[in-house]
């Protein structure tokens, strides 16, 4: 039981981190931006060609920054080029798609495609936390997890950009009137993303290791999570924990290879039954 | 010879799945993501009926079209109440639901061995059997459903999709039923790319989960972006561009994974430049959607 509880939180400490790289492209610049899968995979790489320079932590801080200075270039020289046109959300989906294939096989010439894994501590068998067996790596990841959501939640519901980036997100014309710099808020959203995006794959990178197509599969997980709790932090998180309980229940019934499967099929019924998640206000279709 | 040909009919087989796509893409201006799966759909409808029972070829290729005007329809049940974008979600959400069955489900699919030995199609005593013949069966197959698009795009019905592409309040104003043109656009679509999974499957004699993989609905969408949506030959184009280019890339000798991640390099910058410089494509007279500055 323990232990079950103990995957939970192992698993919604990765949905969380994905979930907010996709939330705020996804609320603030309204696109569904494929590219964080990119990103993702790009992070932890970026760790292992650094880190033996400038040492692991160096490498981290070098990573995420670089990731987000590339959603941020991206946001800038792609997407804002779009951004006037009414198949917007359209165009950038495609767009994103694009980057996510240049990315993900990018990365593949560079590094091929076997399994690196980021050297933190020898591994070595984990230890026993409130009776489930969770290695260092793994409480690491849980605790970086709720200092993001702490972070985040800070950032975007308290202090006043998080105003600004909610405002982007509800209303840009109305914005754009009152003097907020609106592609500077998507840009900024963009970069804060993509920062995200990296953190959880620099994760992934020292749990399990990682190949270049690692980043779509929690990619999907973060959407899943961004749709079934609703375009809030706390939403997030609601949804993070639903996802990942919903998958840990469904190991105990269901064979462990149908989780993905699982899990899109709680999306799927999210989306045509309450589409606007748990905490969200109703998804309006057009806004006039 | 025999290369050539097959490469044909796998252009063929594309185009079907382009000109399909085209009609929720390009005329109704809805993104799916899915159609790989409904591709599968076919292709393993066909081969189990073909390789489980002694059952005529054509059962397999109704029950893959039953099978994805069913589930189309449940797909589209998502664009119910929600703008376009939560549509993409949900096919997507759907061709990763499906892709999980064909890898997963043992017992019927095989799993990621695949299934072998699908025989050839028998047409009342003619057994499509020799490369030129299946060229000739699935040519007539691809001739028949681009007419049929192409006839469809221009009846009554598909006005109304393009008014919905255009706007939707104003033509739910004029008192249509927006939902049910999109759901029909969206069986129409996934059955026709399911006939083209079976005759994928009787063609190839062998499938595997990995041909209809989300990467490969990525691939048939910007076969359609590419080549032009909404266009009547812009699928077709962006079909033969894309089943072609990669084959071209084979002569240039160099390892096989270097240039299949270049190919998808390709693919993807493609698709970038496309929709920023040429969003109607390479042949397409209009966007897919129309600018708002136009």
């Amino acid at each position: 039981m323990a232990q079950i509880i103990a995957n939970t939180l192992l698993y919604m400490a990765f949905y969380v981190m994905t979930g907010f790289a996709f939330l705020l492209p996804f609320t603030v610049c309204r696109r569904i931006d494929l590219s964080i899968a990119g990103f993702i995979a790009l992070g932890p790489y970026l760790v292992i060609t650094t880190a033996p320079f400038i040492g692991l932590a160096g490498g981290v801080i070098t990573a995420i920054a670089s990731t987000t200075v590339a959603g941020c270039l991206l946001q800038k020289l792609l997407f804002e080029k779009v951004s006037k046109r009414e198949d917007f959300s359209q165009a950038a989906l495609l767009i994103s798609l694009g980057m996510l294939f240049i990315l993900q096989n990018g990365i593949s010439l560079v590094f091929g495609d076997d399994r690196y894994r980021i050297e933190t501590w020898p591994i070595e068998p984990g230890q026993m936390v409130l009776g489930a067996r969770l290695s260092k790596i793994q409480l690491l990841i849980i605790g970086v997890s709720i200092i993001s959501v702490i972070i985040a939640w800070y950032l975007f519901e308290i202090r006043k950009v998080g105003k600004m980036l909610r405002a982007v997100a509800i209303d840009s014309d109305l914005c754009h009137a009152v003097g907020i710099d609106v592609g500077g808020i998507r840009i900024l959203a963009a970069s804060i993303g993509a920062g995200f995006a990296a953190v959880a794959g620099i994760l992934i990178g020292c749990d399990t290791g990682m190949v270049p197509s690692m980043g779509f599969n929690p990619l999907l997980m973060g959407l899943t999570c961004v749709i079934v709790g609703g375009s809030r932090i706390l939403g997030v998180a609601c949804g993070a924990f639903v996802l990942s309980i919903a998958r840990n229940i469904g190991i105990v019934w269901i064979a462990s290879q149908w989780q993905d499967a699982v899990a899109f099929t709680v999306l799927l019924i999210f989306l045509i039954f309450r589409p606007q998640g748990f905490l969200g206000t109703p998804v309006r279709k057009v806004s006039l | 010879m025999d290369y050539l040909l097959h490469l044909l009919i796998l252009t063929f087989i594309f185009s079907i799945l382009t000109v399909s796509l085209n009609l929720l893409v390009g005329h109704t201006g809805l993104f799916t993501i899915a159609h790989a799966a409904f591709f599968g759909l076919g292709a393993y409808s066909s081969a189990i009926v073909g390789t489980k029972s002694n059952a005529p070829f054509y059962i397999g290729f109704v029950l893959g079209i039953v099978l994805s005007i069913v589930f189309s329809y449940i797909i589209s049940l998502a664009t119910l109440r929600l703008h376009e974008d939560y549509f993409a979600i949900a096919t997507f959400g759907f061709q990763m639901i499906l892709f999980a069955v064909f890898q997963n489900w043992i017992a019927m699919t095989n799993g990621p061995i695949g299934i072998a030995g699908v025989p050839k199609p028998n047409i009342m005593g003619w057994v499509v059997q020799s490369h030129f013949e299946s060229l000739v069966f699935i040519g007539v197959c691809t001739i028949a459903c681009w007419i049929f698009i192409n006839r469809l795009a221009v009846s009554a019905f598909g006005q109304v999709l393009r008014a919905i592409r255009e706007d939707e309040i104003y033509t739910q104003a004029l008192g249509k039923n927006c939902f049910r043109y999109k759901s029909s656009a969206s069986a129409i679509s996934g059955a026709m790319a399911s006939l083209a999974g079976s005759l994928y499957a009787h063609h190839m004699t062998y499938i595997n989960p990995a041909r209809f993989s989300v990467t490969d609905s990525i691939l048939i969408l910007s076969m359609v972006i590419i080549g032009g949506a909404g266009s009547r030959l812009g699928p077709i184009v962006g079909a033969i561009i894309l089943v072609t280019l990669p084959e071209a890339l084979r002569f240039l000798g160099l390892p096989s994974n270097v240039a299949a991640n270049l190919r998808q390099i390709l693919y993807g910058s493609a698709l970038i430049v496309c929709i920023i410089w040429r969003p109607q494509g390479l042949i397409g007279k209009f966007s897919f959607r129309k600018d708002e500055n136009s």
